[in-house]
């Protein structure tokens, strides 16, 4: 069995119904569609670990645009955080897969060929998921359903970029094409792991209620992803001028200084 | 303004490989910036040879406003692509620059001084920030710019990284006056950060009513923000893991254990995020990532699986230090502020005796400034107790030698204490006072006199004993000095963090004090091993040392010790005469 701290592999019964990826000590997900009969919200499915412990895993939310489901997992005892690496993908990365068939089977592996292929969407939303190019032949990639997909670098921890879901239908891509999913539009599309925003007093408002100073983050809708401004009364030449402006803004350098990190004192 | 080679015409015809014109520079590294993690084998040289070339000379001519604005917009763009030391160099250049054209005139409004201002920061040079924003400051109040609350909380985070906190808090308090005569909802950048630097003030002081009234502004203030900018801004991600992080400290302080779990809970979802929609390198991520291992530390200690979640938590730790001199630098503060806590967490898991005996730096004699810079900083941040081992002390208990007496001053000021030994003056060492050739050679009826008439005795112990007397007269408790009759073999310095030691090379203890760094100076960290046997060895010696009313109480027996010594050594002994020819005693 493969031992990256991200793999997970989800039992109903004894009976293997898929893989997933471990993002935080409580959180994991996988493909939607490994699930089969969806879970209630009370049945507890069977989850094993990387180190060959079980914990229980509870649906939590899906999402059937993106074939992603997220379960809650749960221990008898909080256990250390996972030695979980996440990044984002550019066109061209190396990918390869967690799962393999047999320990005497190569892995799967490839090439990011398109980062925004557009997997699935509807009025409101659109969902965009990887294509990969895969190395050497596969007869079947529904087997690996639910594999985190990482990326190898030397000298550095391999970093999860996504995790492999079902073809999307109507798509055209040549049939040897694998999909994932990425952890970033996981984190988009599924509670339970998305951003949230404190609730506060808006000042001038007099509406709101007063910040909760001690329950942490409440929920609240998705807010919009960060923008600077509306674009549709921009010149070219502006447009280019606000793209450039917006990525030194996103690199701390847009004219404002901000407190450094410091350690609690101890 | 007229524009020569390398910033215009003038560049040899036909030489592809070279940029010609600061407009060529901007735009390739603004393309660079666009397509970040794209390849560029050859742009970085090209960039950094234009960098080299470009001097003072090429900008003299007709001051142009936009010359400086370029040259900031152009060094921004190479800190963000990484060519760091570069956009140091053009940040010099322009402040020079712009220094040289307002030599008779104002030129350049306040958001160019502040933008100079702000990467001065960024690259760590916070005296010159606070000063660039102090010029930006005052055009700002003059022409009543709009950026004059963005200045004023600038200074207030500079002031903070800077570790003058009630400067820090006076340019907030400035700042929220202002906001509320310019009050926009277009700048909410101004008001996250100045409500930010009041909660880390809050939380450094460890004042629970203010980090409760600080959490609320500053969680209103993150909100608005995150409403105009999206929670998927850096800084909106940034602000809630620090909102976050600072809700888990209060919970973890008040032995709350669901609200910490919960608010732990919360912070691996920052961090998560922070991950997938910024990426594993982004400075972001990597401050989160360390929120959260702290966290998980400190959470580790509340549960029966508290060795696996500490040791995790320690080597998470490892990767976001091995990050940040990645990305931002091995000297970069903030690397240095991830490494200082690493070095915290792994000396609380790991038995004194398996500590490895690492050194973080190595100071040579050309490297004095950075030095003295350095245990500045450590006595700046200094939060407990600080100790030192030193020959005479003089440059900590001497204000006109100007150099760690004032961070002295105001630690005790902070309440912390600062104990002492130096070397008395009546050890053996004396007999190797600095000699010429009109000194009466030392014997056992002279060496005391010598002693008492020696420079060292009269400029630099005398005087310390009177400085550390008025010192405790004011600050009692906090500060105690003692003489060791032993010798020194070097100086130490050891704060709550790390640890500084210098080797003494002579004997002589006229060449052991007042002078600059003569041999190297090693600094290490309270996870090394130098750092336990260092305090150690000064529990030791802080236990065999005289108080200054004991030593007073025994002077003359180590007067008596030390002619002892001289006659131990002399040949020329009271009552013996030496005749011609006569054979030595054996």
């Amino acid at each position: 069995m493969t031992h990256n701290e991200n793999f997970i592999e989800i039992f109903r019964d004894d009976l293997l119904l898929g893989f997933g990826v471990r993002l935080t000590r409580n959180f994991a997900v996988t493909a939607e569609h490994c699930l089969r009969d969806r879970p209630s919200d009370s049945e507890l499915l069977k989850v094993r670990l990387p180190d060959s412990t079980f914990a229980t895993g509870l649906l939590k939310d899906y999402d059937m645009l993106s074939d992603l489901a997220l379960l809650r997992l749960g221990f008898q005892q909080p256990p250390p955080l996972p030695e979980a690496f996440f990044d984002r993908v550019k066109h061209g990365d190396p990918w390869k897969a967690v799962h393999r068939l047999s320990d005497s089977d190569d892995f799967l592996s490839g090439n990011v060929v398109e980062v925004s292929l557009r997997y699935g969407s509807t009025k409101h939303r659109v969902v965009n998921a990887l294509r990969l190019q895969c190395d050497g032949p596969c007869d079947d990639h529904r087997q690996f359903s639910g594999s985190p997909i990482e990326r190898e670098a030397p000298h550095r921890a391999s970093t999860v970029l996504g995790l492999l879901v079902k073809r999307p239908p109507y798509c055209t891509a040549p049939a040897d094409s694998a999909f994932a999913v990425t952890i970033e539009e996981a984190v988009r599309s599924l509670a339970g792991i998305r951003l949230v925003v404190p609730t506060g007093v808006w000042p001038g408002t007099g509406a709101g209620s007063a910040a909760n100073g001690t329950a942490g983050i409440q929920t609240s809708p998705l807010v919009k992803p960060y923008a600077v401004a509306e674009e549709s009364d921009l010149e070219d030449d502006s447009s280019s001028r606000k793209a450039i402006a917006e990525a030194l803004e996103k690199s701390d350098l847009g004219g404002n200084i901000y407190p450094l990190w410091r350690g609690r004192l101890s | 303004m007229t524009e020569r080679s390398p910033m215009g015409a003038g560049a040899p015809e036909g030489n592809v490989n070279a940029l010609e014109t600061l407009n060529d520079a901007i735009e390739l590294a603004e393309g660079y910036l666009l397509e970040a993690g794209e390849s560029r084998p050859t742009g970085d040289d090209l960039l950094v040879r234009f960098v080299a070339c470009l001097r003072h000379r090429d900008l003299v001519g007709e001051p142009h406003q936009a010359i400086a604005q370029r040259l900031a917009h152009f060094a921004k763009l190479l800190s963000a692509i990484g060519l760091k030391q570069g956009s140091l160099t053009i940040a010099d250049l322009t402040l020079r620059h712009m220094e040289i054209s307002e030599a008779d005139q104002e030129i350049y409004p306040a958001a160019v001084w502040n933008d100079l201002g702000m990467l001065l920061a960024e690259h760590g040079d916070v005296e010159r920030s606070r000063l660039v924003l102090s010029c930006a400051l005052n055009r700002a109040r003059r022409s009543a710019a709009p950026e004059l609350a963005r200045i004023l909380s600038n200074l207030s985070a500079v002031s903070l990284r800077a570790d003058d906190l009630e400067d820090a808090r006076i340019w907030a308090e400035q700042s929220v006056r202002a906001m509320g005569k310019y009050w926009s909802v277009d700048n909410p950048e101004a008001r996250l950060t100045t409500d930010w630097v009041l909660l880390e003030i809050a939380r450094i002081q460890q004042d629970q009513p203010a980090i409760g009234r600080a959490l609320d502004d500053f969680s209103t203030s993150a909100e608005q923000f995150i409403r105009v900018k999206g929670s998927e801004h850096p800084r909106a991600i940034a602000a809630l893991a620090a909102l976050t992080a600072a809700k888990f400290e209060v919970a973890a302080a008040s032995d709350d254990t669901d609200v910490s779990e919960q608010t732990l809970g919360d912070l691996e979802t920052i961090s998560l995020n922070a991950s997938a929609i910024l990426g594993s390198d982004h400075r972001q991520t990597i401050v989160t990532q360390a929120s959260l291992a702290e966290a998980e530390f400190t959470a580790a200690e509340q549960g029966p699986t508290f060795d696996a979640r500490r040791k995790r938590a320690v080597a998470m730790l490892e990767t976001v230090a091995d990050n940040a001199s990645a990305t931002l630098g091995r000297d970069h503060p903030q690397t240095r502020e991830v490494r200082r806590k690493l070095a915290e967490l792994r000396a609380a898991v790991t038995p004194a005796q398996e500590l490895p005996y690492l050194i973080d730096q190595v100071y040579r004699p050309q490297q004095n400034t950075e030095r003295n810079e350095a245990k500045k900083s450590a006595l700046t941040r200094e939060r407990s107790i600080i100790r030192l081992i030193a020959h005479a002390g003089a440059s900590y208990f001497l204000s006109h030698v100007d150099l760690f007496y004032p961070a002295i001053i105001r630690a005790l000021e902070r309440h912390i204490h600062f104990h002492v030994v130096l070397s008395s003056p009546w050890n053996s060492l004396a007999v190797f006072s600095k000699r010429d050739a009109t000194t009466e050679k030392a014997n056992v009826q002279n060496i005391v006199d010598l002693v008492e008439d020696s420079q060292y005795y009269l400029e630099t112990f005398l005087p310390v004993i009177q400085s550390y007397l008025r010192l405790q007269e004011q600050y009692g408790d906090l500060i105690e000095l003692r003489l060791t009759p032993m010798d020194i073999s070097g100086s130490t310095l050891l704060t709550t963090d790390m640890g500084f030691f210098e080797p003494y090379l002579t004997a002589n203890p006229d060449f052991r004090t007042r002078r600059g760094l003569s041999a190297f100076e090693i600094r290490f960290s309270q996870s090394s091993r130098y750092y336990d046997d260092s305090v150690a060895a000064f529990n030791t010696q802080w236990e065999l040392a005289s108080t200054w009313g004991q030593f007073g109480a025994h002077e003359e027996q180590h007067k008596q010790i030390l002619r002892d010594v001289v006659s131990a050594l002399s040949d020329d002994k009271p009552g013996r005469a030496v005749k011609e020819g006569a054979e030595r005693p054996r």
